[in-house]
């Protein structure tokens, strides 16, 4: 999920009146060959290093010596009377200031060096109803992220490991008046890291790198709340957690991400950089997560993705290439194989009322050979005005 | 011919037209001066009215919320009992309004605001107190300001604003981070940055508390072209920058709170309430939304009341001159009524008529009026502004929009006032019988006006009615005030019983002049026109009596309010010569209004009082409260110290000396007359203060007078107060001197070392008070002179219907020899003696209305005892200036009229 560095920097870009021409790349190639990591950025904020131990519960909270993290959960759910539902709940958290934040300095309840931002969207998929929101806040009593453990909050969205657990969470999100949700979650498959001994690369430079931590599948059971009925659901939810102190660059227009469950317990994590000049980046990648948890990376050149048709956002203008045509090679099989995801309702298109930026983020159900094989979440960027254009 | 007799079914309306176009209307055509005057006169008494109202508004609506700046939405706010909010109480409200079950109550906006009433610096020397703009600087969490922004459609710019010179992106751009790092970035109005050439990195100099600050211009404070725009003395600062720089760093003054769409109303609004309330606990309250507005205008309700009450005199001048019209109406028509009569017009159509003269006379004069009211708006707001900020809050009310609630009010009070004074000519038209007009000569007598015939004079000379309402006014003077919520009263009893007394004297005034006529009569012997004058007057006629009534009511309001203002006067100086005992007094140059709190702080105090020249000093801190329901200020200060310098004033004294004891006193206070008057709290009572401490139980020791507050003062020992919230700075600091040394020279020296204080020494500080004063009447005195100049134009215009009803008389004594010359004698003489018989009765009766005014209605309005002073001067010169007027009016108005043709009118 290492798109959202690009959409946390731009939404600060939007804010603080920065051009997106200062952003850089978020992506690169899991298998190409950059040079080393320096240890900090310029700025003095840590870059993330290989061979780290990582330590759970710990490292599933806060880093606030790196620059940029977040959490990231997107899932399908089901009600007891054929209800389903798909869901995003999005924390970012951000250093602003121009070094990192002194531990030794008392929080404040309006701080400076740190704001958080926080996405949620609901999909009621019977009715065809979708509804969304984005928050903002400073670090402080509105928004905190604890550095001890999994216990992020953004106005009154949470998100908390269970008894200070390493596999278990709880995840409370609402929207407007208009509903929300609040889920129990425990991991069914074991974490995974993406990249080489455990460093996500983003490009060449020294210190374009992160942290990628993902659960692939977690089984979920809560309730969904649709203004004021109360809906029991349960179902499987994917869940990132990215740490980084990289800045992006502004070469890419925008890009398209899925994470696909499958019924036979596998996963696939896929993203396509779209470059400018209308090609793929070659940082674009797939990566297979098997039912262990073993993960197989294909580069830009191996799979394909392509739009089957398009929708058109009465909001803004977008044009969005929906449904999606993805062929990837099977590591089971050796084999070409083609998917299609198919949006479970076409209009889920959050306005970026608060971040100023709209993008596509919705829940589809995977076809193979038209029959259903799984469900997925689709993210579509850069379709509403070159990124670089604030909405305002 | 088709009668006129037998109107066919439904033709009345008709019939009423046919009769205002072909009588009413050929009379006012046959003098538009005089209709022009009359509506011109009775609008002017609509505009008074309405400016007032508009200039109040004004100066209300400028105190306001935040979010109500940006979209006027706030559902509820949330303040501390006493002092102010700890941040900790926001995560306790967040958590507990955050969604359970299946209640939508999710998306509550909580919006913590901090607010600093400051002052822009003096420039030289000028130590006028509220001569200077004051700003209200709010301080915003301005990165959690873009959710409620987005949620509400508003104008986002906070962060991107540009100076001109610069390119979107450029370095030295406002974005967030660069933002969120500085301390002094500041948002303004677009007002005040037009008006000050204000541009993004522009510096703003403020005091804060005791220094000068420089801050720097962020941008302008975004807007949305459908609302109105911000207040020119509002900035915004992001909430932390703020609490820095106010000194007010884990503290907010108040959290706005704004409801999801779902919990606007109904159930989930009255949860969401309960939750808040429930979260807060004893620590604060919630209020709604109007609250605020609504507190402010409690504080203000008497002084505004005074002033509508006041610039109702005009209209009620103008009621009196259109009754005069119409009744002088009738009796210039009567001929014509009885032809009407004669040819079978019914009575209920004469009589409608004429009320519907009187309403159209209403609905010109409240239409003018309003115009005219919203210009002079623009005038009087700044007074009102003036006076607001001097004694009750700090606002910059610039200018009055015109409020079409309050024009419509103006409108139908004139509407009303027209019918209410046509409403006896109406029934008189429709009255009379023919037979007996025409047995009257349906023509004009010598004496010309025959108005004592139709004017119902019988019940004028009926002292009994006079003399009814009179005892009426003063059974009503000793009825108590309403008592509202908050402690607030109205004199409903006082208002009522001067209304009554002015009008009782004003029924007396007719046969006052009777009197006054035959008395003055030895002064007119050897003169002819001076005779005639006198045997008018002797029997006066019916418009005689109403302009002598108009200017009595006149005279008697501004000798009344003369009498209150002398008394207030000399009450205030006697206070002050005992409070103001000390020859050096310093404050923060940042408090111009009565709600700016700055302070000194502890270190500054004991620099400043370790000066060898210092031998004796006091400190007083104020602190604003909310006590049974009501704001009140609580007074900290060694009450040791005023009792040495013998600076109490008390009206109930302390029955023992413990309250002068700080190791005694920590549950003792002293209470002002207007809190004792406003929450009914008496000498050894015991009373419930909210502290960020906790509940304090006080014991009520003595009662004083204080004249500076309105509210009521709780005054303690300083020491016990700044333990309880939590200071050790105070609010001003008063300086003995040792002997010998010069308070000018000290004052210089002290200034020049704290320029951010204002140091005043005693004599300047006395001249200060005694100036605010003066000031705070000053739109007074102007009501009061417009009152006057209205019921003199209505002398001049009676006179003028007068002279011109006896046009046949005037033209037989011009046939007879008397010369222009005599007839502007006569005028003048009958003028000036109608004049003086309005004059006197109002000044005797303005000596009842101020004593009514000093011990009833200002005791129970404002809580005040007063002693009474009558200013001679000033009843003198009124009583000497509107006669001369009067007769110069009617002079002039003679002039005019002895050279008319008896078939003219005009």
């Amino acid at each position: 999920m290492k798109k959202w560095v690009q959409i946390f920097a731009l939404v600060l870009g939007v804010v603080g009146g920065q051009g997106l021409g200062q952003t850089q790349r978020v992506f690169s190639a899991e298998v190409s060959t950059p040079p080393p990591l320096s240890a900090r950025t310029s700025d003095g904020f840590e870059v993330p290093q290989p061979g780290h131990r990582f330590e759970f519960p710990r490292d599933h909270g806060a880093h606030p010596s790196f620059k940029v993290e977040w959490w990231y959960l997107t899932g399908h759910l089901f009600g007891p009377a054929k209800e389903r539902f798909g869901f995003q709940a999005t924390f970012f958290r951000r250093a602003i200031g121009s070094r990192p934040p002194d531990a030794r300095t008392a929080p404040s309840a309006f701080g400076r060096d740190e704001v958080f931002l926080f996405h949620a969207a609901l999909l009621d998929v019977q009715n065809g109803r979708f509804i969304h929101t984005e928050r903002l806040a400073r670090s402080g009593w509105d928004a905190s992220a604890s550095g001890e453990g999994l216990s992020v909050r953004v106005g009154e969205a949470r998100l908390c490991a269970v008894n200070g657990e390493a596999n278990r969470f709880t995840l409370d999100a609402g929207i407007s008046g208009e509903g929300g949700f609040s889920l129990n979650l425990e991991a069914l498959k074991p974490l995974v890291v993406f990249g080489k001994d455990g460093v996500s690369r983003k490009g060449d430079s020294p210190t374009a790198a992160s942290w990628y931590l993902t659960f692939p599948r977690l089984f979920a059971q809560g309730e969904v709340r649709l203004k004021e009925r109360l809906i029991p659901v349960s179902g499987q939810v994917w869940m990132d957690h990215e740490i980084s102190s990289s800045q992006l660059t502004g070469e890419q227009a925008g890009w398209d991400w899925a994470g696909i469950q499958f019924e036979d317990g596998r996963e696939i994590m896929v993203y396509r950089l779209r470059r400018k000049d209308g090609g793929t980046d070659p940082a674009s990648a797939l990566a297979w997560v098997d039912a262990e948890g073993k993960t197989t990376y294909y580069g830009a050149s191996e799979f394909r993705w392509e739009g089957s048709g398009q929708w058109r956002s009465p909001r803004t203008g977008a044009e969005y290439p929906l449904p999606v045509r993805l062929s990837a090679p099977d590591p089971q099989t050796g084999k070409l194989v083609d998917l299609v995801l198919e949006p479970l309702a076409t209009d889920q298109e959050l306005d970026g009322a608060v971040s100023g930026v709209p993008y596509w983020e919705g829940a589809c159900r995977v076809l193979k050979g038209g029959k259903d094989v799984g469900s997925a979440y689709v993210e579509l960027t850069g379709y509403a005005g070159a990124l670089g254009r604030a909405l305002r | 011919m088709k009668s006129l007799a037998q109107p066919q079914e439904g033709a009345p309306p008709a019939l009423v037209w046919v009769l205002l176009r072909q009588f009413t209307f050929r009379h006012w055509r046959g003098q538009p001066l005089r209709a022009f005057l009359l509506l011109l006169l009775l609008s002017l008494g609509v505009a008074v009215f309405l400016s007032i109202r508009l200039a109040n508004r004004a100066a209300v609506a400028s105190f306001t919320n935040f979010a109500g700046v940006l979209s006027r939405q706030v559902d509820a706010t949330v303040t501390a009992s006493a002092g102010q909010l700890p941040e900790a109480v926001l995560q306790n409200l967040r958590l507990a309004c955050a969604a359970k079950g299946s209640e939508p109550t999710v998306g509550l906006e909580l919006i913590p605001v901090l607010e600093m009433v400051c002052a822009a610096p003096r420039s030289g020397d000028d130590a006028r107190i509220g001569a200077r703009m004051s700003f209200t600087v709010l301080g915003v969490d301005l990165v959690a300001l873009q959710n409620y922004a987005a949620g509400q459609h508003l104008d986002r710019r906070w962060f991107d604003q540009k100076s001109g010179s610069q390119e979107p992106g450029a370095e030295g751009d406002t974005g967030l981070a660069r933002l969120l790092s500085r301390k002094d970035a500041v948002f303004c109005s677009s007002k005040l940055a037009e008006r000050e050439g204000l541009k993004v990195g522009s510096p703003l100099v403020l005091v804060v508390n005791e220094r000068p600050v420089t801050l720097e211009i962020a941008g302008i404070i975004p807007g949305r072209a459908d609302q109105p725009e911000s207040p020119s003395g509002l900035l915004v600062m992001d909430l932390p920058a703020l609490q820095e720089l106010s000194g007010k760093e884990g503290f907010v003054d108040r959290i706005e709170c704004v409801f999801p769409g779902s919990a606007r109303q109904g159930r989930n609004r009255e949860i969401l309430v309960d939750r808040l309330r429930g979260a807060i606990g004893e620590q604060g309250m919630v209020r709604t939304p109007e609250s605020r507005r609504v507190a402010a205008e409690m504080m203000t309700r008497g002084f505004r009341l005074n002033l509508t009450i006041l610039s109702l005199l005009a209209l009620l001048v103008g009621l009196y001159l259109i009754f005069q019209a119409l009744d002088a109406a009738v009796v210039k028509r009567r001929s014509e009524i009885a032809v009407l009569r004669a040819l079978g017009v019914r009575d209920s159509e004469i009589r409608r008529a004429w009320l519907w003269e009187a309403i159209l006379l209403g609905i010109g004069g409240g239409v003018m009026g309003v115009f005219l009211g919203w210009g002079l708006a623009q005038g009087t707001v700044r007074a009102v502004s003036q006076t607001v900020n001097s004694l009750y809050y700090a606002n910059n009310a610039e200018a009055a929009a015109l409020h079409w609630g309050e024009a419509g009010i103006a409108f139908l009070l004139a509407v009303g006032c027209s019918v209410v004074a046509g409403w006896l000519p109406a029934k008189r038209a429709a009255a009379t019988p023919p037979a007996q007009l025409w047995a009257q000569g349906g023509g004009v007598g010598l004496r010309g006006s025959g108005a004592s015939v139709l004017s119902g004079a019988g019940a004028f000379r009926r002292i009994g009615v006079g003399g009814g309402l009179l005892a009426a006014a003063v059974g009503l003077a000793f009825c108590g005030p309403l008592m509202f919520s908050g402690g607030t009263r109205f004199a409903l009893g006082g208002y009522l019983s001067a209304l009554l007394g002015v009008i009782g004297a004003g029924v007396l005034a007719g046969d006052a002049l009777r009197w006054g006529a035959r008395w003055t009569s030895w002064l007119a012997r050897g003169s002819a026109p001076l005779q005639l004058a006198n045997s008018h007057l002797r029997l006066p006629t019916s418009r005689h009596r109403w302009a002598a009534a108009g200017l009595l009511c006149a005279v008697a309001m501004t000798g009344g309010m003369s009498v209150l203002v002398g008394s207030f006067e000399r009450s205030v100086s006697g206070w002050i010569g005992r409070l103001l005992q000390a020859d050096v007094y310093l404050t923060s140059d940042a408090n111009q209004a009565a709600t700016s709190y700055n302070r000194i702080s502890a270190a500054t105090v004991d620099k400043i009082t370790a000066d060898p020249a210092v031998t004796d000093w006091d400190a007083l801190l104020l602190l604003p409260l909310e006590f049974g329901g009501g704001n009140i200020r609580m007074a900290a200060t060694s009450l040791d110290f005023y009792k040495r310098h013998d600076q109490f004033s008390w009206l109930k004294a302390p029955l023992s000396s413990d309250l002068y004891n700080a190791k005694l006193n920590a549950g003792l206070c002293a209470v002002s007359e207007s809190f004792s008057e406003r929450f009914r709290v008496e000498r050894g009572q015991s009373i419930r203060v909210p502290t960020p401490a906790g509940v304090q139980s006080l014991v009520v020791a003595g009662i004083y007078t204080d004249y500076g507050d309105d509210q009521g003062v709780l005054m303690v020992e300083r020491v016990h107060a700044q333990e309880w919230f939590a200071t050790g700075e105070v609010t001003s600091v008063s300086l003995v001197l040792r002997s010998g040394e010069d308070p000018e020279e000290f004052r210089g020296r002290l200034r020049r070392a704290q320029p951010g204080l204002a140091v005043f020494t005693n004599l300047h500080l006395r001249g200060e008070v005694m100036r605010i004063f003066r000031q705070t009447f000053a739109i007074t005195y102007a009501l009061e002179a417009i009152g006057v100049v209205v019921a003199l134009a209505g002398l001049g215009i009676t006179l003028a219907s007068i002279l011109a009803e006896r046009r046949v008389e005037l033209t037989t004594l011009r046939a007879l020899g008397m010369s222009g010359r005599d007839i502007t004698h006569l005028a003048a003489w009958e003028g000036a003696l109608l004049a003086l018989g309005g004059t006197l009765g109002g000044v005797l009766t303005s000596l009842g209305l101020g004593a009514l005014l000093v011990f009833v209605i200002n005791k129970q309005t404002f809580g005040w005892t007063l002693q009474l002073a009558i200013p001679m001067r000033a009843l003198l010169l009124l009583g000497l200036a509107v006669p001369v007027a009067g007769a110069v009016v009617a002079g002039l108005v003679g002039r005019y009229s002895a050279d008319l043709p008896a078939d003219r009118s005009q």
